[in-house]
């Protein structure tokens, strides 16, 4: 398992927040959010909701009934011809992975990006037994090289600048210093592909696997998925437990909403359906196929109601773009292998809450995440849960210290009834005007000066808005709630 | 070692489920049926389907070309391989592609194309990746391909290797109208109809949808990474 930085969160987040290159860098995902965006509109709010609402249904019958799709998903594979291995932990895993690489004496493994393989370290464990693992992806090989962990699902070194990437290639690769991002990539396809010609192995993640046909589903936009499982002798596929999908015909629902939801395409390059090993009529392929499934905390996920759902992700990435938190913070503070929003519930469940107890904090609940994420999990409600769970959870790990519980304490006393909040608010307006510039809080005294360090608070407006909620006039069919 | 069924008896745990699953009644479906009606619809469609698939494939970065003929249809291909200075292309062997005689045009223009396979000509299996890394351009005909999203299907098989769209920087693919489906959904019921009577379906395939691209480095797109740059698409209407 790669090392868990989890409790460095604040650290690791005020150096994201001063290094300017990586402000800028964070500045690009608006590309992201716009992408989406766009992508949306052509396809249709209406439709987008109907394909959202189909895809939240087929991921709540999977998971209902997890085993009984896993078992056919294996049955599947090996009447293809594949070997399915079912891993409890990332132990057991690298393991198996390591014993294959063995017993087909392989010197080199391509790996194509994949968050699992990620969450194994399996590239550590491969070069301690003297295999060389070469990450394929662009954004991939560039952290392998800096020896970093991804920054982002689905943009591994979105985090790096053109010169940085020119001097690291300069540094380990040799090649002469490029401002040129083309020749740059070109320098990536030339060495990486001696590497796939000569690879004994190839390891892919699965974006998805259907259980009524036992195939993986890779969806990519560089070749170096279709090259990593076609032309070693020997593929090899990670995957987590949930990402099992029943049948073939829910790629319908699921691949659009995965590819718009990322990078705003209508579909990548290369969609790869592979089906256990070549067949005895092809003419290429690998001639063995293994597919490790990974439990590694996942059941616990599983287990609580609560965050059930979030084994629904299908990793687009958005909430990471939407979110405000990892707009500023960066991928690294998050300390592990999935950063953001999703990372802050995953990353606790999976790790363990006691260590990644500051992750569940590391989020303004607002929702963002919520609204763009496809299959519409309630990150924020799973923050609070976990959050809760830090502070006073069955495991009791982190104890609400005393200035928090005072804080607590009082603000329940202030919401508590009508006329202590009216009041409260007065005080507030009163209280403010020396801290304020314009419609903001610069500074929060102490102990709410870490707030305010790094974002503004809002000024407690003069007019609360419960009078000027009074003032408006609602159109009468809008009364009420919209639901959500 | 966790075994199969210990693991899922974890997740068995995990759902508050005690024991076996109970079977989940999967509905009967006519596959063959269904397939013969999704044709005659599309077959109805041609028209709106061909404008659909050009303005997607424009949109996803292929090359279009649509042309009349299989005679047209070579004249293309070997129009894009002589502007491009190639020297050997790899072709697979899929019926249409056959038809079109592409081995005497090239040669005709001094190009070399090689059958990429290890079934019917001399190649040992073991040259099939040399000789396909160092072609310029890799032919190919398509099983279908879908208008909604431009996706060029490739089924790899005897004579249709996989390597041919994949190692060499350039790749034609050649499409014939009446392959031509609405959306991913069509494809996959004509797939189901086609493998329905088969013990191990072949479900190996891939959807081309453009060049090969990433925007890792700073958000900036850029083409061909690992896969061909360059794509084109030959549509026959005739
Ligand atoms: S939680 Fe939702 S938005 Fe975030 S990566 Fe997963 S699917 Fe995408």
């Amino acid at each position: 398992m790669p090392s868990i930085r989890t409790k460095e969160f604040t650290p690791r987040a005020s150096e994201a927040i001063n290094n300017p290159t990586i402000q800028e860098s964070l500045g690009r995902l608006s590309n992201f959010r716009q992408g989406r965006e766009e992508a949306i509109a052509e396809f249709g709010q209406e439709r987008w909701d109907e394909y959202k609402k189909r895809a939240q249904e087929i991921k709540h019958e999977t998971m209902e009934h997890l085993d009984h799709y896993l078992d056919m998903l294996s049955t599947n594979v090996e009447r293809a011809g594949g070997h399915v291995f079912f891993a409890h932990d990332v132990q057991e895993a690298n393991d198996y992975v390591a014993g294959v690489a063995q017993a087909n004496n392989v010197k080199t493994v391509i790996k194509s990006k994949s968050m699992v393989s990620e969450e194994m370290g399996i590239a550590d464990v491969l070069e301690s037994m003297g295999i060389e693992p070469v990450e394929t992806d662009l954004g991939e090989y560039i952290i392998q090289l800096a020896k970093e962990a991804p920054y982002h699902i689905i943009a591994p070194a979105l985090h790096k600048s053109k010169e940085e990437v020119s001097e690291l290639f300069e540094r380990i690769l040799g090649t002469p210093a490029q401002s040129d991002i083309t020749a740059l990539a070109a320098i990536a396809r030339k060495v990486l592909r001696e590497k796939f010609l000569k690879a004994d192995m190839g390891m892919t993640g699965a974006n998805f696997g259907v259980a009524e046909t036992g195939t993986i589903v890779m969806v990519t936009n560089e070749g170096n998925g279709r090259m990593s499982s076609s032309l070693p002798k020997v593929h090899v596929a990670t995957m987590g437990m949930e990402r099992v999908i029943p049948r073939l015909a829910d790629l319908s629902t699921f691949l659009p909403l995965l590819t718009r939801s990322a990078t705003g395409q209508r579909i990548t390059s290369y969609v790869s359906f592979a089906t256990g090993p070549r067949r005895s009529d092809e003419e290429d392929g690998p001639e063995a196929f293994h597919l490790v499934i990974l439990d590694n905390g996942r059941s616990n996920m599983l287990a609580d109601p609560q965050l059930r759902e979030a084994l629904y992700c299908i990793r687009c990435g958005a909430c990471l773009n939407a979110c405000p938190v990892y707009s500023k913070v960066g991928g690294h503070a998050y300390g592990w292998v999935y950063p953001g929003p999703i990372g802050a519930v995953v990353t606790p469940s999976l790790v363990g809450v006691p260590i990644a107890k500051d992750l569940p904090f590391a989020s303004t609940l607002c929702g963002a995440c919520r609204e763009v994420c496809p299959l519409n999990i309630d990150i924020p409600r799973m923050l609070l849960k976990l959050r809760s769970d830090a502070n006073e959870g069955p495991k009791g790990t982190r104890k609400a210290n005393r200035v928090e519980a005072m804080v607590m304490r009082g603000w329940r006393m202030t919401v508590g009834g009508p006329r202590m909040f009216t009041m409260a608010g007065k005080v507030a307006t009163l209280l403010q005007w020396p801290l304020s510039r314009n419609r903001f809080l610069r500074r929060l005294p102490p102990p709410l000066s870490g707030w305010t360090r790094s974002r503004d608070f809002p000024k407690v407006a003069a007019k609360p808005f419960r009078s000027r909620w009074a003032a408006m006039a609602l159109p009468p069919s809008k009364e009420g709630s919209d639901g959500d | 070692m966790a075994t199969k069924e210990a693991f899922l008896t974890t997740v068995r745990e995990a759902l508050a489920k005690g024991g076996q699953t109970p079977a989940i009644l999967v509905p009967e479906v006519d596959v063959i049926q269904n397939a013969t009606d999704l044709r005659k619809g599309l077959a109805q469609r041609k028209d709106a389907l061909l404008s659909q698939l050009q303005k997607n494939a424009v949109l996803q970065e292929w090359n279009v070309v649509t042309v009349g003929s299989e005679a047209e249809a070579r004249d293309a291909v070997v129009a894009i391989a002589k502007g491009l200075d190639a020297d050997l292309v790899v072709r697979t062997s899929h019926p249409m592609i056959e038809r079109l005689g592409l081995d005497e045009a090239l040669a005709a223009s001094s190009i070399e194309s090689v059958l990429l396979t290890s079934r019917s000509g001399n190649l040992a299996p073991d040259r099939l990746q040399d000789i396909a890394a160092r072609a310029d351009i890799g032919i190919t005909g398509v099983d279908y391909v879908i208008a909604e999203t431009a996706s060029a299907t490739l089924v790899s098989r005897k004579g249709m290797t996989r390597m041919s769209s994949l190692l060499p920087p350039v790749h034609i693919a050649v499409a014939h109208i009446d392959q031509v489906v609405e959306n991913l959904g069509d494809l996959l019921t004509l797939r189901e109809a086609e493998l329905a009577e088969e013990d191990a379906p072949n479900w190996y395939m891939n959807l081309v949808s453009g060049p090969s691209k990433t925007a890792d480095i700073e958000q900036t797109i850029v083409i061909g990474v690992h896969g061909p740059g360059e794509v084109h698409l030959v549509i026959i209407t005739g």
